[in-house]
């Protein structure tokens, strides 16, 4: 009979090597999208009601 | 709905629900129905987290949301993948260090029993709230597009639901999850390619952008406005300028939300289920990071259709109203309220010839046209307004942001994909609503029935009464459900969570991070966490997203104190 996979053991190694090196890229990915969403709002749109 | 539309229907939701539960039908073991054997792999649990959290209120709200008010919603989901980190480190090898069910079963082994059957209570009744919610949702479509009333189609949505959910437990839950989330991609992408096929024919690629910016509809991120005051508003004039009642912007996005993702995704037993029946830690810690990284891109697209809607409405035909009720009410207007109708009419259509001329100045490269974008835009909003104030007296039901999307399903789209798009969007639903229900039903079962009620029952007979439970749940929430109102769906989904999501996710912190804190101080900052968000809600004008920062500071901050006075032993 197949053993079970234990809770604990890992089935792949993480990403990026590391789970520290992983959660680090993923924060500094979530920073540019939010600033390229920002460039965006800020070069590409005028707020409803400002435009003369 | 024709024959067509139909029967694609019929055949892709048959087919989706039939391949989930056959995989785990009949399990035998509580382990088996409540976490799949511990068997999922990363990608089937992550695609399950995400299938749960977008929900058919979801799909057609944020669509409506987008034609209406732009991008700003996107900022909600910015503080995701920082939250998927927290939950990365510290809250998946807590749950996975033991063998577990459900995320309040944890909280008995660092807090005792009361604590934990607190605060599974707490979870029971804010889950059973939203579960009747996300059961409304779909039977709004289905009524505007059968002219069936919403009442049987909220019934058919419940029994379809808790059938599958009984039959297949929380495996055949994440399975159906994959197969629909591939649905509602699909279904996104085919009308997203129809939109783009249209506006792009007639504006332009730059065209389309230059377009949606000058309506203010590129508004992703408000950093600041000058409106805003710093003192919460106390009464309703002052809501609409205080920073704290803006729902949308980035520090409620990164600083209120990221509470609330905390909560979800890692205290809220619907979602904890699916990294419970994942095979391992870093199974659950992939899952989560592959729904964070998709959740954005997902949301956008859904906004940004919304964006594409406004265009193709502004350059063909956009209705006076959208919610087919109120169109019935205003072929049969009494004579009093007829010419003020017919005026609101004659302003909409002038203001949309206005527009559309606009448009295309806009898109041509005359930005001088932008203030008249704006002003027909405006005014044509104000139009529809007026006009559906005179079809529907009563406030709470003239908003139809929610009739958006369907309105152009049901009159444009080729029916093969009308078809398509209503499996979609009731995959959508019944995802969401499964995963409430076995989220539900494992709470009761292994928070009460097991722990309190029956103990020594063993494996078989407690997976016939979770059989029992579930049914009753589904039928309970269907019941509740049918005597829903209509509204903005889309925030009372959220807003009945955020009452409670701040206190539940206290008590972990607490569990986790202050280690004087025992039962009496966890189950102390539940209570006082819960009584200070509803004393909040009640004196203050504040978005619904910080409710779940009070809740959780209030929680953490009683429990710590409690921890610190002496004990009586």
């Amino acid at each position: 009979m197949a053993t079970p996979p234990s809770p604990d053991s890992g089935d792949a190694p993480p990403p990026f090597g590391s789970w520290p090196r992983t959660y680090m890229l993923a924060m500094v990915l979530a920073v540019v999208v939010v600033l390229l969403l920002w460039l965006l709002t800020a070069y590409g749109n005028t707020p409803l009601g400002s435009a003369r | 709905m024709t024959t067509t539309a139909w029967i694609v229907f019929l055949l892709v939701t048959a087919y989706t629900i039939w391949d989930g539960v056959r995989r785990t039908i009949g399990s035998k073991t509580m382990e088996g129905f409540f976490a799949a054997g511990r068997n999922i792999p990363w990608w089937a649990a992550g695609l399950s987290v995400m299938a749960t959290q977008l929900s058919a209120i979801t799909l057609i709200g944020g669509v409506g949301m987008g034609y209406e008010g732009g991008l700003e919603w996107v900022q909600t989901y910015f503080a995701l993948p920082f939250a998927m980190v927290i939950l990365c480190v510290w809250f998946v090898p807590m749950y996975r260090q033991h063998p577990i069910l459900t995320a309040y079963e944890y909280l008995e082994r660092r807090f005792g029993p009361i604590t934990r059957t607190l605060t599974s209570f707490t979870f029971l009744i804010s889950r059973c709230l939203a579960f009747a919610v996300v059961l409304y949702a779909p039977a709004v479509v289905f009524s505007a597009m059968t002219e069936i009333p919403i009442t049987p189609m909220v019934v058919v949505t419940g029994l379809v639901t808790t059938a599958y959910t009984v039959a297949g437990g929380v495996g055949g839950v994440v399975w159906t999850d994959v197969k629909q989330m591939a649905i509602i991609v699909v279904g996104i992408v085919a009308c997203l390619v129809m939109l783009l096929w249209d506006t792009v024919g007639q504006l332009g690629f730059g065209g389309v952008f230059a377009a949606l910016g000058a309506a203010g509809k590129l508004n992703a991120v408000e950093v600041v406005n000058p409106a805003w005051t710093l003192a919460p508003a106390t009464d309703q004039a002052g809501k609409a300028t205080s920073f704290w009642s803006d729902n949308y912007n980035l520090w409620t996005g990164l600083f209120g939300t990221v509470f609330l993702f905390l909560s979800y995704f890692g205290c809220d037993q619907v979602q904890v289920q699916s990294l419970l029946s994942s095979k391992s830690v870093d199974s659950s810690r992939r899952a989560l990071l592959m729904s964070a990284f998709t959740k954005v891109p997902l949301q956008l697209l859904v906004l940004f259709l919304g964006g594409l809607l406004f265009l193709h409405h502004g350059l063909a035909r956009e209705p006076l109203l959208f919610d087919p009720d109120h169109q019935a009410r205003a072929a049969n207007l009494p004579e009093p309220q007829r010419v003020p109708f017919a005026a609101a009419a004659a302003a909409h259509e002038r203001a949309r010839n206005d527009r559309r001329e606009a448009l295309l100045q806009v898109a041509a490269g005359d930005a001088t046209a932008t203030a008249r974008l704006q002003q027909a835009t405006m005014a044509a909003t104000a139009a529809r307004g007026e006009a559906r104030k005179l079809v529907q007296p009563a406030e709470g039901r003239q908003k139809d942001g929610n009739y958006i999307f369907t309105d152009y399903l049901f009159r444009e789209v080729p029916k093969p994909l009308l078809g398509l798009m209503i499996a979609a969007i009731f995959a959508a639903a019944i995802s969401s609503a499964a995963g409430a229900l076995s989220s539900l039903t494992s709470a009761s079962m292994v928070d009460f029935y097991r722990r309190w009620l029956a103990p020594h029952a063993d494996e078989a007979r407690a997976v016939r009464t979770s059989r029992i439970v579930m049914a009753f749940w589904g039928l309970a929430a269907t019941g509740f459900a049918v005597t829903l109102g209509d509204g903005p769906l889309l925030e009372k989904v959220n807003e009945i969570g955020s009452f409670f999501y701040g206190s539940i996710l206290g008590v972990f912190l607490l569990a986790l991070f202050v280690k004087r804190a025992d039962g009496r101080a966890a189950s102390a900052g539940l209570l006082g966490g819960l009584l200070v968000t509803f004393g909040v809600h009640g004196t203050m004008h504040i978005a619904f997203l910080w409710y779940n920062l009070v809740g959780a500071v209030a929680c953490v901050g009683i429990g710590a104190v409690v921890a610190l006075l002496p004990r009586r032993d």
